[in-house]
């Protein structure tokens, strides 16, 4: 069994995804919506899905992760967006839309949404009874530390990954966007020595 | 004389009750052995029935999520397509996923039993297969027995959604069915053999669009405050679990998209979670619901509460958003 385990993973390892022609799948690129009427009529005319850059990385990335039609939901959501920039210097693969990456591309995204509408304010706000610092609780289970630095809010993962607000409160119906000049990434899993997909368990 | 008799006869007595308490104490030890045995009988006919699985348990045999077993799906790499064929339909994925697994000039993919296959153009063999259910393991494979001491974090409902095990009934609760945790995976499996019984991959450690909702999960249980929102159809259904609410298709089994994120809610009575102490309520209820020295507000999964800024308590639901 452990042998088969061990093929499964080196199988799935060996899985290309990359953009080509539809020669024999039948299927389009029609997406159904996720959102009942009542539903969109909750999440309002302008929301986070709509008001971000289609073309972006971001919007690529919560595509491939099943996002896109959850920020055209009610929410609402805090979203902190990393510049098209700040996805190019992220580590390789971190935001490929490989089949085999959705897992790690899941994580990093919902760890960049946080529950509820936060403004800047709101997050300086809680910096200051804080006494210099507040956790950010996100969407994926992990918490950003939020700090002051040279009058900008500064956030830092737990691995100590940084990053600047450059651009706050861009406000939609569903929530808030916040741009952000770097990538943050979520803590590692709880068992860093479990297996992967089809990998040999030990 | 009368008085030696007498103490003969006492001490004849207390042989009496000595030989009877051993005796007692003999029947006692040779219950408790007899019990051993026949738990142990009973441990070791579950293990031989559970070593003795093929292929599948019938509980997972469900037309709408059958799998194949990993070792038999392993034998297919390599093979052409229309041998396959004859064992496991294949067939192309929906459109709404086709985005998910996209053709290319040497590959194009199909999906069959709870797999993704990737065929090879030209040769028409079956280059690479993927689990649609992520995890390590999958239904029909042991979970290690380091791992069978690994629960489920608070985060994703141990307390909740995802208990060590179930009911109270002992050892192990209902239905011998334990919960446990590694890498973003809940596996539900046999508390005795750790025979993996469904794979339960959370939102955060990668389950979402395109994987294959567990044989489990055939019952509507979004929650209240949603369900005006979010209902089955004969389309699609929604499935939550600790992470997120899914949008589902009844027919394939297949996600299809992630309805709403979801947090861990809050109770009544309980401390405010790390990770709250920003005011986060929704624009459109800030000038009614806004931190003062004596109540703060927090949102949470649809609903408005208050919060004791001195003992860090929520203390009420002040309103709900969905209803």
């Amino acid at each position: 069994m452990k042998s088969h385990a061990l093929a499964l993973g080196v199988a799935a390892a060996a899985l290309l995804a990359v953009g080509g022609c539809n020669k024999s799948n039948s299927g389009g690129n029609a997406q159904q919506s996720a959102q009942t009427p009542k539903a969109e009529k909750m999440a309002g005319s302008q929301t986070i899905a709509s008001g971000l850059d289609k073309n972006g990385q971001f919007m690529a990335a919560a595509k491939a992760a099943g996002l896109d039609q959850t920020l055209a939901g009610p929410g609402p959501y805090t979203v902190f967006v990393p510049d098209d920039a700040a996805f190019n210097s992220a580590p390789a693969g971190t935001f490929s839309t490989d089949p085999k990456n959705r897992a790690q591309l899941t994580a990093v995204l919902t760890n960049l949404i946080l529950p509820g509408t936060v403004l800047v304010a709101d997050i300086d706000k809680a910096i200051d009874t804080g006494k210099g610092k507040t956790q950010l609780a996100t969407m994926g289970g992990s918490t950003i530390t939020a700090t002051k630095d040279g009058g900008k809010t500064v956030l830092t993962d737990s691995s100590g990954h940084k990053a600047t607000i450059t651009q706050g409160d861009e406000k939609y119906t569903n929530g808030v966007v916040h741009h952000i000049d770097a990538v943050l990434m979520p803590s590692k899993p709880a068992s860093a020595n479990a297996p992967a997909v089809g990998k040999k368990a030990g | 004389m009368v008085a030696r008799q007498q103490a003969q006869v006492n001490r004849g007595n207390r042989q009496n009750m000595m030989a009877e308490r051993q005796q007692l104490r003999a029947l006692k030890t040779a219950q408790v052995q007899d019990r051993l045995v026949m738990r142990n009988n009973a441990r070791f006919d579950r293990l031989d029935r559970a070593r003795a699985f093929a292929p599948v348990p019938a509980t997972l045999s469900i037309e709408r999520t059958r799998f194949i077993p990993v070792g038999q799906a392993t034998q297919f790499i390599g093979a052409p397509i229309a041998t396959v064929n004859n064992i496991v339909p294949l067939a192309a994925f929906p459109a709404g996923f086709s985005y998910l697994y996209p053709d290319t000039p040497n590959y194009y993919y199909q999906y069959g039993g709870g797999y993704a296959y990737q065929i090879d153009r030209t040769s028409n063999l079956i280059a690479a297969l993927l689990p649609l259910l992520g995890g390590g393991f999958l239904p029909g494979q042991y979970l290690p027995n380091y791992y069978m001491s690994s629960y489920v974090p608070s985060y994703y409902g141990l307390n909740s959604f995802y208990p060590a095990s179930y009911g109270g009934y002992a050892p192990y609760g209902y239905n011998n069915l334990c919960n446990r945790y590694e890498y973003g995976v809940v596996y539900q499996v046999d508390c005795y053999t750790g025979l993996v019984q469904n794979v339960i991959p959370l939102y955060a450690g990668g389950y979402g669009v395109g994987q294959i909702l567990p044989s489990a999960y055939n019952y509507y249980n979004v929650p209240l405050q949603y369900r005006s929102m979010y209902y089955p159809t004969a389309d699609y259904s929604y499935w939550y679990a600790p992470g997120a609410i899914y949008q589902y298709s009844p027919q394939t089994s297949l996600i299809t998209s992630v309805a709403a994120l979801m947090s861990p809610g809050f109770t009544i009575g309980q401390p405010l979670p790390a990770g709250y102490g920003m005011y986060n309520v929704p624009l459109a209820y800030r000038s009614t619901y806004y931190d003062t020295a004596d109540a703060w507000y927090r949102y949470n999964n649809g609903y408005i509460y208050q919060v004791n800024p001195a003992t860090q308590l929520v203390t009420a639901v002040v309103a709900s958003l969905l209803t």
